[in-house]
């Protein structure tokens, strides 16, 4: 099998060995472990001890961190590869978060709840398959170019389309919400304009409103956010009983 | 219960081991439970609503770093089996809702404990000559695979256990009348965790996809009216 794919396959499990010691420096140093192997024995030692104690990236964008350094060691010297790897860890950190966490991964789990909630479950399987496999293609991907840019990589990741998709895929997550979020209130209301009862008024609001009041509590939903929630709707569901 | 053990080892690998693909999207496993167990008392209605409600409470998730992380994959598997296992319901459903973050809080502890003993095992491998030190490297990461998926399928089973009895209990106490005011809730439960998805979502995003999309769902809704 060829060093560049068993490096790829074990970034597969980057986040194995993730701790708040070394964070992924395991990881990475697992993936460069099959290359590590074509070096002579001082060479290998060499990287080794000049390694730092931790290191972290974004899973998605490990491969680009990889690839660049493998090529950088070959074509300009390990010291140049290991400051480009200092440089760089932390960028394709961002990069990586923006693109997976604030976009494609938002855009991919709008998509399935409006799947979900519209046509049906095994429907969303088939999103979650298509979506899982752009990502795998995009990891590969970021090795197979970090292989070929090298000491170049920084301007090469600044050109990649991909990179530059983040606002498309936040663009299609945002529309999809909002698509789902309106239908989610519309199914919710629609019996009260047919002519429902006061509870028919009082428990979407409820709803609406309670849920606001505490998403707006935290980045993080707490523990007894919801608890709470249920807890006072189950109350006023009382309440309105028998009005 | 097996279905859960096995879900629960995916799970517990693309969370823990993987770097979190979208195959650990809580919409995404509720929907491969729900899937799964189907056929076995756990309505579709019930089932849809519930893979939604997860995805909406999941959705504030981040990338964790230092942070102590929640563990909503694991849940996504386990209360579509303990739904269909206690014969589906409102007040099952509720019950189930209501503990879910709790039990996303309790199951990411279990993997914070996990990366705290690692980072005493990676200290002592960093010890190590370098030869013998990119040899148990490979060997740590390729056991921890096999950790993490062990450690999916254990919680998943856990979970399975506890929650059934929980509802099982919890149904027996509350009677009729708890079945009837967890039918109101229950028909509500997206609503109230509607604002956690819509500010996930909004961060950093332009408006225009928002109203864009906000328009055409209202006209659609209009349309169906109307027709």
């Amino acid at each position: 099998m060829k060093t560049s794919t068993r490096a790829f396959l074990r970034l597969w499990r980057i986040q194995a060995t993730f701790n708040p010691r070394g964070l992924q420096q395991s990881g990475l140093l697992d993936a460069f472990a099959p290359w590590l192997a074509t070096l002579p024995e001082s060479e290998r030692d060499a990287f080794l001890d000049g390694e730092p104690a931790h290191r972290n990236t974004s899973a998605v964008m490990a491969g680009w961190l990889v690839g660049a350094r493998i090529r950088a060691h070959r074509e300009a010297g390990p010291d140049h590869a290991r400051r480009l790897a200092d440089a760089l860890q932390s960028a394709c950190g961002a990069i990586g978060d923006d693109l997976h966490w604030g976009a494609f991964r938002p855009a991919t789990r709008a998509v399935a709840l409006w799947t979900a909630w519209q046509v049906g479950l095994a429907e969303v399987v088939v999103v979650a398959s298509i979506a899982g496999s752009v990502e795998l293609g995009l990891r590969l991907r970021g090795l197979r170019k970090g292989l070929e840019a090298g000491t170049r990589v920084v301007d090469v990741i600044r050109a990649d389309p991909w990179v530059q998709s983040a606002s498309r895929w936040r663009a299609l997550g945002g529309f999809v919400t909002a698509a789902f979020a309106v239908g989610l209130v519309a199914s919710a209301v629609g019996p009260l304009l047919d002519g429902g009862s006061l509870p028919d008024l009082v428990l979407p609001a409820s709803a609406l409103v309670l849920g606001a009041l505490w998403s707006k509590e935290s980045e993080r939903v707490r523990a007894w956010t919801w608890p709470m929630v249920v807890a006072i709707l189950v109350v006023i569901a009382r309440v309105t009983e028998g009005v | 219960m097996i279905a859960a053990l096995l879900l629960g080892a995916v799970a517990g690998l693309d969370r823990g081991a993987t770097g979190r693909t979208v195959l650990s999207e809580p919409v995404v496993l509720a929907a491969l439970a729900a899937l799964t167990v189907g056929g076995n008392g756990l309505d579709p209605r019930s089932a849809v609503t519930l893979a939604v409600i997860l995805g909406m409470l999941a959705s504030a998730e981040r990338p964790e770093g230092h942070a102590r992380p929640q563990d909503w994959a694991t849940v996504a598997v386990v209360l579509p089996v303990v739904l269909a296992r206690s014969g589906g319901g409102a007040l099952a459903a509720v019950l189930l809702c209501a503990v879910a973050p709790l039990a996303a809080e309790g199951a990411g502890w279990t993997l914070y404990r996990l990366r705290l003993a690692l980072s005493g095992r990676e200290a002592a491998i960093a010890a190590l000559a370098p030869a013998a030190r990119i040899q148990a490297i490979v060997a740590l990461q390729r056991r921890m695979v096999g950790v993490h998926a062990l450690r999916g399928a254990l919680l998943a089973g856990l979970g399975v256990l506890v929650l059934t009895a929980f509802v099982g209990f919890a149904k027996a106490r509350l009677g009729p009348v708890g079945g009837r005011g967890a039918e109101s809730v229950w028909a509500l439960a997206p609503l109230a965790a509607l604002p956690l998805l819509l500010r996930a979502h909004r961060r950093r995003s332009s408006p225009i996809p928002w109203i864009a999309g906000a328009l055409v769902a209202a006209g659609a809704w209009w349309g169906g009216r109307r027709g």
